[in-house]
């Protein structure tokens, strides 16, 4: 049957027949090949190959470090100054010392105080609120999504994945003007859900729910054995209990790395929320940091400095813990029996 | 047991409906269901009640299909793919198809009604009527002796009514009401029965009324209906004001009784009248192709686009290659029996991947700061003059490319290690044995070999650039804008953020039907590039798919 043999390319390398526009794609599959790389490095430990004289060290290992640490230093040079320029106490972007003569948290102390005059940690608690919710039911509704393509056999399935791929040709975000004057209409009938409020930007963002991350789910999920589903089924499981119980379960890993960047894509998102989003309370992060820079650039950049390391800190911490954790969960939770 | 085929779980879709028909599962969706239907209902009726027949139409069939799928047996799959579909219909593809819709129209500032709605506003206009009955009013001056502002109180000499208000200098913009209510003021009633200060503002006679007399008939009091002139220190003309437009559906004419003309629709969404004047607001009509053909003829719009659009693709193609070529090249360096410590390595090169794209690009416009970055200060070490990177558009794009390259380095270090940890090394050593040199190993065997994986992540990685909006709106906002250009426009714009200024961006208006023709022409470009994509990778496996 076609449709299954397409299913089976799909698990060999769910990432080599997309291409898409989108940021998500693009964030996904790299993500994907780095767990990979990961995973392949992490079966074949290191062999012990015998030490070499200094002389050939050099010239076969050392200049790779030395490479390596170039690059270090370009990756490291903006992070490094953003922290210094954190905990400087003049409030200035010149800086002639890494570590400030007189260092000190004022700049934290701000943005978390006073939220009236700097709604930074308002901005941060809309921007989580958001991304987390609307990741949760993406993820939702791509899974189901992905269920259906992955153990349903129907009518137009084959059309519909190729359908599904063709129109995240097109980022969702591009409609900005499109989907800002339908929020305007739907804000006459249901003012919860249009212009200006969260609930409504949430919506928007699960229009781009089943697209790519479906493919990579179906790909995961078709390489849980039919047989689990099949022994469920004969004791009596429904394919809703077989969803939550068995492949649910089963995909965790790959469901938990799609998680983590649909909530960082979220976060990042700009052109939709500016478009929706006015009053200052009501902004995310990458809308408040932006208005702030542009009314305070000059006179502000210790706040601004630390409003960055604030905001990048929870995900720079996820995605290093993440890293490790989603490899032990591919390498470890493959399908026993 | 094989009979019972695996694949057909529509059977088994059947006893799962009766094994958990009446579980907590059934009842969830039941009260789901029923939230959605009375809320449409609800919705149903606003639109149509507003004559909104597409909507409410749409709505109806929408909602009467997610009930078939929920309530009729045997509809299986559908009833995962609902929830996922119904949002990628009503937020993207429907936005898609209105895209195309609003490209076609002159939907802007001024023109966002329908014809209806705008009938409905300039009906509303009222206008002084010279023929009407005049009522002369008693005058009172007050004056705020901190502000200077000024406040009248009118008495009908008849029937003593008071009407007091704040006026406005007759040459400004008409108030809708002007009148304010004395109660809310603290008032100290006065010697001839009208008071002597309402709130700050205290009464104004002898000299000191003398003093404002001259300029007084250049103020002019908003009346709910009217307005009321000043026709001396004492005395005030009231003036009733009438409907200025009347709307006769039969001839489609708007009667202007201010100046006895008729005034009739044209073809851009407006009425004008017969001195050729133009009525303010418009309604949004379907214009046809003129957005487009605005932009590809008019040399005002064609000219800055075709700048952008160029360097659009430079900086997309620019950016793949730079981070592209690092990453390969970082990847190839660790590709060593002998390198250790890659973990560490990699664990610090997640930094720019991890970090929020729009959080480190702020950073870096500080650090690219002409005359305060640490860029230039780094560069001043070694004794090179600042470098102006964000005010000279030739650095502002190098500087785009640089931080660009910054942010997607690790990204194409991921994928190139992984592509290079896939593919067998046999060949390679065959080719070494071959007397083959490194050099010639990648150029002819690893990098083919590589590309047959990294091609289609590569276009997808020349579509996300051709649109990443962000990184060019928060490091140079597009700019240094371009002076003598006739449409808001910058040296580092890309067609995104163009789009975004034409069609949103305050204090110019909103232009959304030529933000949308503009829209739809990156919606080709990214159609071609795709389609690209498609046959590159064909190809190349192709080539290379047997190995």
């Amino acid at each position: 049957m076609a449709d299954s043999d397409m299913g089976r390319s799909n698990r060999a390398d769910p990432i080599t027949p997309l291409v898409g526009g989108t940021a998500a794609s693009a964030r996904s599959a790299g993500a994907i090949a780095s767990v990979a790389a990961a995973r392949r490095r992490s079966k074949k430990p290191k062999e012990k190959l015998p030490p070499l004289p200094f002389k050939r060290w050099v010239r076969e290992v050392g200049w790779r470090h030395l490479v390596a640490l170039i690059v270090v230093f370009f990756a490291l040079y903006p992070v490094v100054w953003i922290i210094s320029a954190s905990v400087n106490p003049v409030d200035s972007l010149s800086n002639a010392k890494l570590i400030p003569d007189g260092a000190t948290l004022d700049s934290y102390r701000t943005i978390f105080s006073n939220p009236a005059l700097n709604p930074f940690m308002t901005w941060l608690w809309n921007s989580w609120k958001i991304s987390i919710l609307a990741a949760s039911f993406n993820l939702l509704l791509a899974a189901m999504a992905a269920y259906a393509f992955s153990r349903f056999r129907f009518k137009g399935r084959r059309l519909g994945l190729l359908s599904l791929l063709l129109v995240q040709v097109f980022p969702q975000y591009l409609m900005f003007i499109a989907i800002f004057l339908i929020l305007q209409r739907i804000g006459v009938v249901f003012p919860a859900f249009g212009l200006n409020t969260h609930a409504g930007l949430i919506l928007v963002y699960l229009g781009g729910a089943i697209g790519f991350n479906t493919f990579l789910i179906k790909g995961f999920m078709d390489s849980v054995p039919m047989s689990l589903d099949e022994a469920a089924r004969v004791d009596g499981a429904g394919p809703s209990l077989i969803f939550w119980r068995i492949i649910l379960p089963l995909t965790r890993p790959i469901l938990a790395v799609i998680f983590i960047i649909t909530v960082v894509n979220t976060f990042s998102e700009y052109l939709l929320a500016r478009t929706m989003l006015r009053s200052t309370s009501q902004l995310t992060y990458i809308l408040g940091l932006q208005n702030y820079t542009i009314a305070e650039y000059a006179s502000k950049w210790g706040e601004l400095a630390a409003g960055a390391v604030v905001g990048a800190l929870p995900i720079v911490v996820t995605f290093l813990i993440a890293q490790k954790a989603i490899v032990s969960g591919l390498t470890q939770g493959s399908v026993k029996g | 047991m094989t009979d019972l085929d695996i694949r057909q779980p529509e059977g088994s879709e059947r006893t799962d409906r009766w094994s958990s028909s009446l579980g907590l599962g059934f009842w969830l969706k039941m009260a789901g269901l029923a939230l959605l239907d009375a809320l449409a209902v609800y919705a149903f009726i606003v639109f149509f009640g507003e004559g909104d027949w597409i909507i409410a139409g749409f709505l109806a069939v929408l909602v009467l299909l997610i009930n078939w799928v929920y309530l009729w047996p045997g509809t299986g799959a559908l009833r995962w793919l609902t929830p996922g579909l119904t949002f990628l219909l009503v937020f993207m593809i429907i936005p898609i198809i209105f895209t195309a819709f609003v490209s076609v129209t002159n939907w802007s500032t001024g023109h966002t009604l329908s014809k209806d709605q705008a009938i409905a506003v300039l009906e509303s206009k009222p206008y002084l009527d010279p023929d009407a009955a005049e009522v002369v009013f008693g005058l009172a001056v007050y004056q705020d002796p901190g502000t200077g502002e000024l406040l009248f109180l009118l008495v009908n000499d008849d029937t003593g009514e008071i009407i007091a208000g704040i006026p406005r200098p007759a040459s400004a913009e008409p108030a809708e009401d002007g009148t304010v209510d004395v109660a809310t003021y603290d008032v100290v009633e006065g010697d001839d029965g009208l008071p002597a200060s309402v709130g700050p503002f205290v009464q104004l006679s002898g000299a000191r009324l003398f003093a404002v007399a001259n300029e007084l008939k250049s103020w002019t009091l908003d009346l709910p209906n009217g307005e009321a002139i000043p026709i001396g220190t004492s005395r005030i003309r009231v003036v009733q004001g009438a409907q200025r437009f009347v709307y006769a559906p039969e001839t489609d004419t708007l009667f202007d009784r201010a100046t006895d003309q008729a005034c009739t629709p044209d073809d851009e969404g407006s009425f004008v009248c017969a001195d050729g004047s133009v009525l303010e607001p418009g309604w949004r009509v379907v214009v046809g192709f003129e957005n487009y053909w605005n932009i590809l003829t008019d040399a005002r719009i064609r000219g800055p686009i075709l700048g952008v659009l160029a360097w659009n693709i430079i900086f997309a193609l620019g950016s793949v290659v730079l981070t592209f070529t690092l990453g390969l090249a970082l990847a190839l360096t660790f590709n060593s029996k002998r390198m250790r410590a890659t973990g560490i390595y990699r664990s610090i090169y997640i930094l720019p991947y991890a970090i929020p794209a729009f959080l480190s690009v702020l950073i870096w416009r500080g650090l690219l700061n002409e005359q305060f970055g640490q860029i230039n200060r780094l560069l001043s070490t070694f004794g090179i003059d600042p470098v102006p990177w964000l005010t000279n558009p030739t650095w502002a794009k190098i500087a785009l490319l640089l931080v660009n390259t910054w942010l997607g380095f690790t990204y194409m270090y991921l994928i190139s290690t992984g592509a290079l940890t896939s593919i067998p090394t046999e060949l390679q050593e065959a080719a070494r044995v071959d007397g083959a040199n490194a050099f010639q190993v990648f150029r002819r065997i690893t990098f083919p070999m590589l590309m047959v994986s990294l091609a289609p992540l590569l276009i997808g990685s020349f579509a996300f650039n051709f649109n990443n909006f962000v990184i060019v709106e928060f490091l140079t906002q597009g700019g240094p804008p371009i002076l003598d250009a006739s449409v808001p426009v910058g040296a580092t714009d890309i067609l995104i953020t163009f789009t975004f200024n034409i069609a949103v961006s305050a204090g110019r208006g909103n232009n959304y039907g030529v933000g949308t023709a503009i829209t739809i022409l990156i919606f080709f470009i990214l159609v071609i590039i795709s389609s690209i994509g498609f046959r590159f990778t064909r190809r190349l496996e192709d080539i290379y798919g047997g190995l």
